[in-house]
């Protein structure tokens, strides 16, 4: 049998395990395994179990994950979330709709400090969705803008994603860092812009808020001075050449970690923040490695870099393949975790990128559609009929219908998909800023 | 229903009808792994803690003495993979890996109660093989004297706590096995 008909029978054994629940992590140890016996034989697998689980794990790269993971943990409980809200509130809150802009704009700074989707809209929601609910928001706008902004947790650096895909595709986590700041702009930008015109054709969905004084706005930007100290520390290290994105993450968890202490983090507060680490590593490291074994056994079968040469030798235009990529990532996005989607897909898709010329150099081109990836799975968050962030954000919000929270997902969904194409049709604005980076 | 030795009818009566042997089983196994996961994954935060301080350390030596603490790389190695380990034993006790649960809706209970029972047993075989092969790769790393390059530290010490975590993940596997058996495992799902 051909090492392509091997693995293609191989993703089918994949796929059934995980539509009959299997956690992706185990079904991929399985079936990896299966097929590392079939094309090598039972001994090489035993002698790659006896030593790969530690080389896999004990790898400098890798360490930066849990890190950034516990970065974030330390972040929810630092208090820090009800400042940054409350400035972004004091400058945005008596606009129309200026609330749920407030709400976007703190996930962003928010998102600056953690690497989680999730973990961002919760936070928000927590202290957010309450004021929205005062002035009388309507519950879709109030659930579905948190939903969406919590997006960008992930977009803006530091992101757990980018840092997987930096490692899968050996590129500089730093660079691809960078590449995402102007797209993070761009898309909370894009969320406000949403907010406003929505709010003007529903004019009872935000209603404006009292105006703060320029004295209350300028006192409340103060709250945002941490975590803009450690944005800058982190990330300027990082970008500097100063520091390995390892240390930076754990200068980052290091500062927030100080931060939640003084603002009253106590004992209960570290294990808490512990455990909550413990349990999102796990489940990343578990992924992390089925995928190295599933991804070890196709690379015996040859099957991503055969793929990757017929597309690159068969003369569809890339843009055709890459809209295809991008599209599969949409549909699979609606079913599927982004963290295994990443995992499963891009060594076999990532080879076919490489092959296709778009007129970049290929580390460019790499940045550029880790980028494009990381915002069409970030879509499969807030789309129905499993939208993680809308989940969570409606069971937050008693008394708003999931229905009416997916409903105001929509525009939502429509900025992101503009704001693809832009990202498609002008690189420049992802790889515009690399030249700057060391 | 038999009654066990020392019980009395009052007991017997204020009790629920005893419960399947699979789901005894499981809630015992419940009452020891679940308090040993939370403590080995709090183990593993600290494990994590300390090589952050390391990391942060070096940082401060090489501003203040112009050079990293030495083995600074080898010790965040060495914990990660101790930390990792440490961790997944809790994640899966707690139902925190990830499921793709779109279709798990659609099935018949019994269909669904024989995937999750057959998928908890394939993880435990899986990690049971693991564990076997990483104390037997352990061995190997303490026959060959494997050290690191800067501070010397014996690999095979980083595969003790490794083989331990790993068989209580294997432990882990069989108590939900069991629970599944029974009826009684709540459906995991991650967050991402």
């Amino acid at each position: 049998m051909s090492g392509i008909a091997i693995s293609v029978i191989m993703f089918l054994v994949l796929v059934a395990m995980l539509v009959l629940s299997v956690p992706v992590g185990a079904a991929l140890l399985l079936v990896g395994g299966i097929g590392y016996v079939i094309v090598a034989g039972v001994d090489p697998l035993l002698n790659y179990m006896s030593t790969a689980p530690y080389h896999q794990t004990a790898a400098y790269s890798l360490s930066v994950i849990p890190l950034f993971v516990l970065m974030g943990q330390f972040a929810t409980h630092s208090g820090l979330s009800a400042g940054i809200f409350n400035a972004a509130n004091a400058w945005l809150g008596h606009r129309r709709g200026g609330i749920a802009m407030a709400g976007i704009g703190a996930c962003a700074a928010f998102g600056a400090v953690c690497g989680s989707s999730l973990a961002t809209a919760a936070t928000m929601a927590h202290v957010s969705l309450p004021e929205m609910k005062r002035f009388g928001y309507s519950g879709s706008l109030s659930t579905a803008t948190l939903a969406a902004g919590g997006t960008l947790g992930i977009l803006i650096p530091p992101s757990v994603i980018l840092v997987i895909y930096a490692i899968l595709t050996e590129q500089s986590i730093g660079k691809l860092f960078a590449a995402a700041i102007i797209p993070g702009i761009l898309a909370t930008i894009g969320y406000m812009v949403v907010v406003s015109v929505y709010v003007r054709l529903n004019p009872d969905a935000g209603p404006a808020a009292p105006k703060a004084n320029y004295a209350q706005r300028f006192k409340a930007l103060l709250d945002l001075a941490p975590v803009a100290f450690v944005f800058v520390i982190v990330m300027g290290g990082m970008y500097g050449g100063f520091f390995t994105p390892t240390e930076g993450a754990a200068v980052g968890a290091a500062l927030t970690g100080v931060i939640a202490a003084v603002n009253g983090m106590r004992w209960q507060g570290l294990v808490d923040c512990l455990l909550g680490t413990a349990k999102l590593s796990g489940m990343i490291f578990l992924i992390l490695l089925g995928a190295d074994l599933f991804n070890a056994f196709l690379a015996l079968t040859q099957m991503p870099t055969d793929t990757a040469a017929a597309i690159g030798a068969s003369g569809w235009s890339p843009m055709m393949v890459l809209a295809c990529i991008l599209l599969f990532y949409l549909v699979l996005g609606c079913i599927m975790d982004s963290m295994s989607m990443i995992l499963i897909t891009i060594p076999v898709l990532f080879p076919i990128i490489t092959h296709l010329d778009f007129g970049m150099t290929p580390e460019q081109t790499a940045i550029w559609f880790g980028i494009l990836v990381l915002i069409v799975v970030e879509v499969g968050l807030i789309t129905p009929p499993f939208g993680l962030n809308v989940f969570v954000i409606n069971s937050l919000a008693p008394g708003v219908p999931l229905s009416e929270s997916f409903r105001g997902v929509f525009p939502f969904l429509l900025s992101d998909f503009i704001r693809v194409l832009l990202l498609i049709a002008f690189p420049a604005i992802t790889i515009g800023i690399l030249p700057y980076i060391k | 229903m038999a009654m066990l030795v020392g019980e009395t009818t009052a007991d017997h009566a204020a009790r629920p009808p005893a419960a399947p042997l699979a789901r005894r089983a499981a809630d015992w196994l419940d009452g020891i792994l679940n308090p040993a996961s939370a403590a080995l994954a709090l183990l593993g935060g600290l494990v994590l803690v300390a090589f952050m301080t390391v990391s942060v350390g070096s940082i401060a030596s090489r501003v203040v003495f112009g050079s990293p603490l030495l083995g600074d790389y080898e010790l965040v190695e060495r914990g990660s993979a101790i930390a990792i380990f440490a961790i997944l034993p809790y994640t899966h006790i707690k139902g925190g890996n990830v499921v793709v649960d779109m279709f798990v809706g659609m099935m018949a209970p019994a269909v669904r109660r024989f995937a999750t029972l057959a998928s908890e047993v394939a993880f435990g075989v899986i990690m049971a093989i693991i564990t076997w092969r990483l104390a037997l790769g352990g061995m190997e790393m303490y026959e060959y004297h494997d050290a690191s390059m800067m501070l010397q530290i014996p690999t095979w010490w980083v595969f003790v706590p490794m083989v331990l975590s790993s068989a209580l993940l294997t432990l882990v596997c069989v108590q939900r096995s069991l629970a599944a058996l029974s009826g009684t495992l709540a459906p995991s799902g991650g967050e991402a």
